[in-house]
């Protein structure tokens, strides 16, 4: 794995047969409500979470999507906010809040959201709720074989629930909220289970963690998982200005440097220091700064090892560790070895947006351009998960997107997602899951252009395919005398969206477009 | 029975009474369109039926195959039905292929039997596939269980048919050959002939559903006959004759038990094969080299300005350096008439035994390869005749060869690293849904390979694994990655790299790769005793090239 663990961000190979096995680690959402044992003052300011969501299909981009409900746990940190994750509260339509020993429920809101590492605080319409309550102070991480307890309202039961465990690994691992953000995690063997989520795991009566994630009973068993103390700090650091940035990187993928003779020809003594940048992200911080071949010897000081690890406060960790407790405008220092120089390199830290396409995203709804009955919709993780296409070409862009740098040529992948079913259409179904390059002349980036193409005064509009296609045909006075009626026929009420998209608009200004 | 073993296997005439006539005479080949009783040769002369019956007899001697002086003998006559069990022989087959994902190491071998048919003294008509990284071929009789050694003399995976014979001098003069039969229509009924263990013949009946193009195992498009019937307890054989009257109509190419259908490899395609193999030299089913769409988009349709009294297909995309392109073919033309017949806004022609069929039959059975095809494009409002000269596209031809059969995978070691050219026989091992499993930026490859820009590259050249050694210790994980230069030399093809490994730069050699890592490092002087090592601790050859040379 010395290729996939190397990468900044979660590169496990992210095609899309291989998501069902992150869904195995399930999101510990739903069950009931309960009180109390003796954590007195903590168990009470730990509360069920009730949320309503609405869910998206990628399929029928202009449906608003079908609603479900679920609980979670949350609890209170300070200044009058509940923390709980991301999950809990995502796409949410109508979130209330319980305490144990209190019958009324209180309706709360998102202040903050972080999908990238699945916390949220949540702020009380109505604050008398939280009167007389003590908020949670947070701790550190916690020693490895240490006992903690999670509190929470998972299913078995309406009251409080407290189980307890031994911490059992400090490791890193992806955040199946996002899907692609991997950060530090903490395993504990107490059960975790779906309502948990959200729920403060303590220890000397400090929050250690905040339960999130656990495996299914059929892979593993006792497998419980929790933010830990350092993602949740930089969490409510990162909103202190009243927003929240995401976390940053350095987007690049680097090779460790065990093999002696890659050593030798990089120009580095035996040793166990230093590794090969490989790939440098062109949307990423590190572009035009760093090279394949460069050789990072140090990060803000910190001798890089050979296998990527870093020593931070006494642990060794990855040296992404050094990149992840820092902030938007941030900068890192690194020294590199470049061929036969040493060098000194500031890089100013930001979020590559080309891996957005790989992530589940949460709180945007499904863009779309309907036009003479084919709707066009941008490639994302949440339309494959939906369409379970097994288009090669398809796939190709979805996982190589970031890699063979498709982002630079198509920072949308636009498909013909579906192809709804009208005398004008009648030929058209066995373009579905085709890729755009081409309409009326104008080259398809974005799913604007798309919008843009089709305003354009023309009798014919022209649309060309990547691969072995036809160019397909609409006339224009055809699709106006259908247009009506697809409407209606389908309950579509709007025909495009173009809202939400992961391009950056300064990307697009940057590139020339 | 001596005179019936001299009998002209119907296969060579079986196009007689065929919508297509093909008659071969030296190095021309006429082809023809049956209408009445007259024949159009489409070089434009007319001759009447009973002309060409005689041409048909004078000319159809296929002289390697069979040794037939007089046509008008006795056929294999309804008056003396031979016993079946002597037209047909037990095929013993033992394989042994490669195993691509490494390829030096050999299957284990194994044993596969099929049933084949006596065509003639010397042929035995069976299915390629069984025949697949064959090593050892042995025919027995069914009924004296007398046993020869044989040999291939044709072989054809795409068509999936094969041409043995035995190495055994007279073996089969005791054998009675099996004429072919042409006259096979929907909803015939056919006899599928299992074989028991014990010799005797089960004749299991079956209702002829469809004659249709249909996907071949390696993915060709072939005509092929559907059977509906069942099978009691499957079959031990990979290939039984399929038979009406007690003559060969085709023969079993696979069988779906949840569908309970039969896909028979038809007459019409064992013909084709026959006459391609009939002198000596077999080219393989030839191909036009152009992809269409329908054009019956009425959308599409106007915008082409196509008059409604217009059929045809829309030339979509165009292989590079093949018959049609060569034929100046281009994307955009609608191509309204092939061979001298109308195409259907489907690509579809009217055949007379078969209904509307593909027109892909006609190109693929109705002509052999260096025949000249005519046809008809509608390009810029009028109609314009142009010919192509048909080719076969061989396995080598394509930048990912689609099967690689009795021959050994290609690949280089070199200081630990396996270098290969990327085969579809490669990502095959991946499994039945190797389209899924196996890495995609190689599928990529795999399906787009016509549109990529062929002066890159010939071949795909990729790291498939590293073996790992004491000197090699950080690289074991390194698999799939495409080699894109070695010493600041481009990899357009396996040969390439022996050659660049013979110029290190700085005194390493450089391995660049399309992702990450992007590139490695060996030391020239740790080669020898890396590849001793891999030579003393695997077995292996430690420093192996494929021979050049396709």
């Amino acid at each position: 794995m010395v290729s996939r663990s190397s990468n900044v961000r979660c590169l496990f190979s992210c095609r899309y047969l291989v998501l069902s096995a992150v869904c195995a680690i399930f999101a510990v959402t739903g069950g009931f409500a309960g009180a109390s044992e003796n954590v007195s003052d903590i168990r009470q300011s730990v509360f069920r979470i009730y949320a309503v969501s609405q869910i998206a299909d990628y399929l029928v981009p202009w449906d608003p999507g079908r609603t479900e409900s679920s609980t979670g746990t949350g609890f209170l940190i300070a200044d009058g906010l509940i923390l709980t994750n991301a999950h809990v509260a995502s796409n949410a339509r109508l979130i209330t809040v319980e305490k144990e020993g209190d019958a009324r429920r209180f309706e709360a809101r998102v202040k903050y959201i972080a999908h990238d590492c699945d916390l949220a605080l949540l702020e009380l319409l109505d604050s008398s709720f939280l009167n007389g309550l003590t908020p949670l102070k947070l701790g550190s991480i916690p020693e490895l074989d240490s006992t903690v307890s999670a509190l929470g309202y998972p299913i078995g039961g309406d009251r409080l629930s407290i189980t307890r465990g031994v911490v059992s690994r400090i490791d890193y691992q992806t955040y199946s909220h996002s899907g692609i953000d991997s950060h530090l995690v903490i395993q504990v063997d107490a059960a975790i289970n779906p309502g948990n989520s959200g729920g403060p795991v303590i220890q000397d009566n400090r929050v250690v963690g905040v339960a999130f994630q656990s495996y299914s009973g059929i892979v593993a068993q006792n497998v419980g998982y929790m933010i830990p103390v350092p993602v949740i700090n930089r969490f409510l650091h990162d909103v202190r200005d009243g927003h929240y940035d995401s976390y940053v990187d350095l987007g690049i993928q680097h090779f460790p440097l065990i093999n002696s003779v890659q050593r030798r020809a990089l120009g580095l003594a035996q040793g166990d220091n230093g590794v090969m940048v490989t790939v440098v992200n062109t949307a990423g911080a590190a572009a035009g700064i760093l090279e394949t071949g460069d050789v990072l010897l140090s990060i803000d000081g910190l001798p890089v090892f050979s296998d990527g690890h870093v020593e931070l406060d006494g642990d060794r960790v990855l040296l992404h560790e050094v990149v992840e407790r820092k902030f938007k405008g941030d900068t890192v220092s690194l020294s590199i070895f470049r061929r036969t120089r040493k060098m000194d390199v500031k890089i100013p830290l930001n979020s590559p947006w080309p891996y957005q396409i790989q992530a589940n995203r949460h709180d945007v709804r499904p863009r779309f351009v309907l036009y003479g009955g084919i709707v066009f919709q941008p490639l994302s993780r949440a339309f494959l998960a939906a369409s379970k296409t097994n288009n090669v070409d398809t796939l190709y862009h979805y996982e190589k997107f970031i890699d063979n740098d498709i982002f630079l040529e198509k920072p949308e992948v636009i498909l013909i997602s579906k192809v709804l079913p009208d005398p004008i259409t009648a030929e058209l179904h066995g373009f579905v899951h085709s890729i755009v390059e081409q309409i009326n002349d104008i080259r398809i980036k974005t799913l604007e252009d798309v919008a843009a193409a089709f305003k354009l005064p023309v009798d014919y509009h022209i649309i060309r395919l990547m691969g072995n296609h036809r160019p397909i045909v609409l006339e224009q006075d055809a699709v106006e005398f259908a247009r009506k009626r697809i409407l209606q026929r389908y309950g579509i009420g709007t025909e495009e969206y173009l809202e939400d998209s992961i391009v950056p608009a300064d990307w697009l200004e940057k590139r020339g477009n | 029975m001596s005179e019936m073993r001299k009998e002209f296997p119907a296969a060579c005439i079986s196009h007689k009474h065929d919508f297509y006539v093909i008659i071969r005479r030296s190095d021309r080949t006429f082809t023809g369109t049956l209408s009445g009783g007259n024949i159009t040769i489409l070089r434009g002369n007319t001759i009447t039926m009973k002309n060409i019956l005689r041409i048909c007899l004078v000319l159809m001697i296929i002289p390697t195959l069979i040794q037939c002086s007089h046509l008008g003998g006795r056929q294999p006559s309804d008056a003396a039905v031979p016993p079946v069990e002597r037209s047909i022989i037990r095929v013993h087959i033992t394989r042994q292929g490669y195993f691509h994902h490494r390829p030096w190491q050999l299957h284990r071998p194994s044993n596969r039997s099929a049933i084949g048919v006596v065509l003639s003294a010397e042929h035995i008509l069976v299915t390629a596939l069984p025949l697949a990284n064959h090593r050892y071929i042995e025919l027995e009789k069914i009924d004296s269980r007398e046993k020869s050694r044989a040999e291939v003399m044709v072989i054809d995976y795409e068509a999936n048919l094969a041409l043995l014979k035995p190495e055994t001098e007279g073996f089969l003069s005791d054998r009675v050959p099996m004429a072919l039969t042409n006259d096979t229509r929907e909803g015939d009924s056919l006899e599928l002939w299992q074989i028991k263990r014990s010799g005797e013949v089960l004749p299991i009946k079956g209702t002829v559903a469809s004659i249709e193009l249909s996907a071949y195992p390696l993915d060709h498009s072939f005509l092929a006959y559907k059977l509906n019937t069942r099978m009691q307890g499957g079959f031990i054989y990979a290939t039984l004759p399929v038979v009406k009257k007690n003559k060969l109509a085709g023969m079993l190419q696979r069988y779906d038990s949840q569908s309970q259908t039969i896909d028979i490899i038809p007459e019409p395609v064992i013909s084709h094969f026959l006459a391609d193999a009939a002198d000596g030299h077999y080219s393989g089913f030839p191909i036009a080299g152009f992809g269409f769409s329908a054009l019956n988009d009425p959308q599409l349709r106007r915008y082409e300005a196509i008059p409604d009294n217009i059929g045809g297909i829309y030339v979509q995309s165009i292989i590079k350096g093949g018959p049609a392109d060569g034929a100046g073919l281009s994307e955009g033309d609608i191509v309204t008439r092939i061979g001298g017949v109308d195409l259907s806004n489907y690509g579809r022609y009217d055949h007379p035994f078969y209904g509307r069929i593909s027109i892909q039959h006609l190109i693929r059975c109705g002509y052999q390869v260096g025949d000249t095809l005519d046809f008809t494009v509608f390009r810029n409002g009028e109609q314009k005749n142009l010919s192509m000269v048909l080719d076969h596209r061989g396995p080598q031809e394509y930048l990912v060869p689609p099967y690689i059969i009795d021959t050994p995978p290609r690949y280089y070691i070199s200081g630990g690293l396996v270098l290969q050219e990327l085969s579809t026989t490669f990502l095959r091992e991946y499994g039945s849904d190797w389209s899924a499993k196996a890495p995609i930026n190689l599928v990529f490859f795999n399906q787009n390979q016509d549109y990529l820009d062929p002066s890159v590259r010939e071949k795909i050249v990729f790291l498939s694994s590293v073996i790992p050694t004491s000197y090699t210790i950080g690289f074991e994980d390194l698999t799939n990655l495409v080699v894109t230069g070695i010493n600041n030399r481009k990899i357009r093809r396996l040969e390439d790299v022996p050659e660049a490994f013979r110029h290190p730069v700085d005194g390493f050699h450089k391995v660049e790769f399309d992702q990450h890592p992007r590139v490695v490092y060996l030391d020239p002087d740790q080669l020898p005793d890396i590849h001793r090592q891999i030579t003393q601790r695997y077995g292996i050859d430690g420093n192996f090239v494929s021979p050049t040379g396709k």
